[in-house]
């Protein structure tokens, strides 16, 4: 019998009522798909050097997608213009369960150096629960890749979350 | 009796009585504190329209507005053929909601007015293009800069273009980009209208990435406006950022050491190589030569992990400030001025060394890769007419024949030997060349001027960032540089010793509407590629 529905089975008859265990399946690949909300596009660079500088990213299991549809997390940097909050909800809406939402940069954290304003909302703080944020302004591909790690390896300790 | 006159040596030209020229116009205006502004009264700001008309020498930069007054910046004479930039600002008190427009006379001048209407309510009479720019409904006020803005009316999500062509709405489909299109560029959303297999009409929805920086630039610090500037846009942060130094240093009166001026020209060199690396990168993405796109992209991480090791960012955001050059190396430790010659004078180095292998081989690369030599051959062509009278710069002004380049009359320059790749043939393969030629040129340049910091590395005083009066009265500074994408122009206003308000002149406004004249008649495959060549960024458009 494989192993996932022998533990399927144990976990049926022992925890029916326990804490979620850690998916014994790998979730890799792990499918993004960046949404640039309006910002100096610094980090959206950051975000295709991670992409294509010979980061092992693939290598790792990880991958960007065209369409939110097949996406697993929404990576979304900016600070969230007005204009753009209903692009992202959209692609948010179109993604498939489970899924989760990354921010990258300062302005997509809480606006960073563009506050709320008549055209901007100011990051996704304020706005939705964030799965992992990752600051800086703008982040270097490594601490990107380092809090993409830290949220799918159980073993490290929890990237930063932040609820609204 | 009319005695003729007596002749010597040949005829005599009749002397017609000269033409008022829209620069005499300018200067025949109200005097202000600032030698090269003029306020201008109705009759004169409607001769000075009139007058531009048949005026080619003087050449439009910018229309901001500040609430009271509309300024229209001009130079007299194309910016660096002769001077940098021999500026002449109109000023004009708005009597109502409307002033005399230039877009009729002045195409450059369409985005500035759609910008000012959406932000201010002003609208320019006479209008090219009275379609908004940024403001799409989307705001919580329409017209939000003005003193009481009126809440804006809600709206249903997301903006709606116009009904297509007829043809297209017959015959043909409609394909869009964007906004989000998973790929690493701003917000844009573009519909293209297809029939007959071309690309008949492109209508564009700018203002996804409007984060309001005239609003945010203005009643700041210098160093919150000056971290402002640098978020602009990323792939001319440091242009921006070096020109906004610029004209609050021409503002007051402070001048900044030479070899502070080297470092800006170095990092504005290493940004245009990073710029033209990413829009090659990205174009020969969208043509599918994906071996030449990891080339170039890895190119291009190379460079900013040199830079990320030697200066401690890998984006060259916030190493320029008003006063010289803010250099904390490897670290948040502000280091000695000497040491920071020396790592620079390596980084130049390295850049030299990547010069000297990779980069040939990228260009063989290129060119041996028939979809992008050849297949974009004769594709999105902009005509030296249309570059004339855009007056465009940059790449794209280049690749159609316009060879001026402000590096050529700038001080920071001066010790280098600056040969401006021009070409005229004005599509996409030859904008993509001018990018190569461009990046060969500045790595030829960052050598010497690796050079030339080594040798000033010894000097007992280097002084890279001077002392900042702030002073309380009102100054008005302006400067020009020449960014990756062409002339970027600030005209800073102080007052009580803050940013009172900064004007910013980014070419991609002007290039935006290039794009979109110049991509109707594309094949719908080709379109990506040759909308790359353009290196448009949304940010810099929406501001």
């Amino acid at each position: 019998m494989p192993t996932v529905l022998m533990r399927a089975l144990f976990t049926s008859l022992l925890a029916p009522s326990g804490p979620a265990l850690p998916p014994v399946v790998s979730r890799t690949p792990l499918v993004f798909f960046h949404v640039d909300s309006g910002g100096c596009e610094a980090c959206g660079l950051e975000v295709e050097a991670l992409m294509t500088g010979n980061y092992g990213l693939a290598e790792a299991g990880v991958t960007f997608a065209d369409s939110p549809r097949t996406a697993d997390m929404l990576l979304v940097t900016g600070c969230c213009s007005r204009m753009m909050a209903p692009v992202v909800k959209a692609a948010w809406e179109t993604m498939p369960q489970p899924k989760g939402l990354l921010a990258v940069g300062a302005c997509a954290i809480d606006g960073g150096p563009f506050s709320r304003n008549y055209a901007v909302l100011g990051g996704l703080q304020a706005q939705a629960s964030v799965d992992c944020a990752i600051p800086g302004c703008p982040p270097s591909p490594d601490a990107i890749l380092d809090g993409i790690i830290r949220l799918l390896s159980p073993t490290s300790p929890p990237p930063p979350r932040v609820d609204a | 009796m009319n005695i003729p006159p007596i002749l010597f040596g040949g005829a005599l030209v009749p002397q017609e009585p000269e033409a008022p020229s829209a620069r005499k116009t300018i200067r025949a205006g109200e005097k202000t504190d600032t030698p090269w502004r003029f306020l201008l009264g109705e009759s004169a700001w409607y001769d000075l329209v009139e007058q531009l008309r048949d005026d080619q020498s003087t050449i439009f930069l910018g229309l901001w507005c500040d609430g009271p007054m509309v300024h229209a910046l001009f130079s007299d004479g194309v910016p660096g053929t002769e001077a940098a930039l021999r500026p002449l600002m109109a000023s004009h008190l708005l009597d109502g909601p409307r002033y005399r427009g230039f877009s009729a006379v002045r195409r450059a001048a369409s985005p500035f007015e759609r910008m000012i209407r959406d932000l201010w309510g002003v609208e320019a009479m006479d209008a090219s293009d009275a379609r908004p720019l940024v403001d799409r409904g989307a705001w919580s006020v329409t017209a939000p800069l003005t003193e009481r803005p009126p809440p804006a009316t809600t709206t249903t999500g997301m903006p709606e273009f116009p009904p297509p062509d007829p043809l297209v709405a017959a015959q043909g489909m409609l394909a869009t980009r964007g906004p989000a299109t998973g790929g690493p560029e701003s917000p844009i959303h573009m519909r293209l209208g297809v029939a007959e297999g071309r690309v008949r009409t492109v209508d564009t929805l700018t203002g996804f990435a409007h984060r309001g920086l005239a609003s945010r630039m203005a009643g700041v610090t210098l160093t919150r406006a000056t971290e402002l500037a640098g978020r602009i846009s990323a792939l001319s942060a440091v242009a921006h950022q070096w020109a906004f130094s610029a004209a609050v240093e021409k503002a007051t009166g402070t001048e900044i050491s030479p070899a502070a001026d080297h470092i800006r020209a170095l990092l504005c060199e290493i940004e245009r190589i990073y710029t033209h690396l990413t829009c090659l990168a990205r174009t020969a993405r969208a043509t599918g030569a994906d071996p030449v796109a990891t080339r170039l992209y890895r190119a291009r991480e190379t460079l900013s992990r040199v830079c990320g090791a030697t200066l401690g960012r890998r984006l060259l955001m916030d190493c320029i400030a008003p006063g010289g050059v803010t250099l904390a190396l490897s670290g948040g430790d502000l280091l000695g001025d000497s040491m920071v010659l020396e790592a620079l004078a390596s980084l130049c180095d390295e850049i030299a060394a990547f010069g000297a292998t990779d980069f040939p081989r990228i260009r063989d690369c290129w060119q041996a890769c028939a979809p992008l030599s050849s297949g974009l051959a004769g594709k999105g062509v902009v005509s030296r007419a249309l570059a004339a009278d855009l007056s465009l710069s940059g790449p794209v002004g280049r690749a159609a024949g316009r060879g001026a380049d402000v590096r050529q009359a700038m001080d920071s320059y001066s010790a280098l030997r600056i040969r401006t790749p021009v070409a005229t043939d004005g599509d996409a393969a030859t904008r993509n060349r001018i990018r190569f030629e461009d990046i060969a040129e500045s790595l030829r340049m960052i050598a010497a001027l690796g050079d030339m910091l080594a040798a000033r590395s010894d000097a007992p005083d280097l002084n890279l960032l001077a002392p900042l009066s702030t002073p309380m009265d009102r100054r008005e500074g302006y400067a020009a540089v020449e960014g990756p994408h062409g002339l970027i122009c600030h005209v800073v206003i102080l007052k009580d010793g803050q940013v009172a308000h900064s004007f910013i002149a980014d070419p991609a406004a002007v290039l935006q509407d290039v794009q979109e004249i110049t991509l109707s008649g594309c094949a719908l495959p080709e379109f990506d590629g040759v909308r790359c060549s353009f290196g448009v960024s949304a940010t810099a458009v929406d501001l």
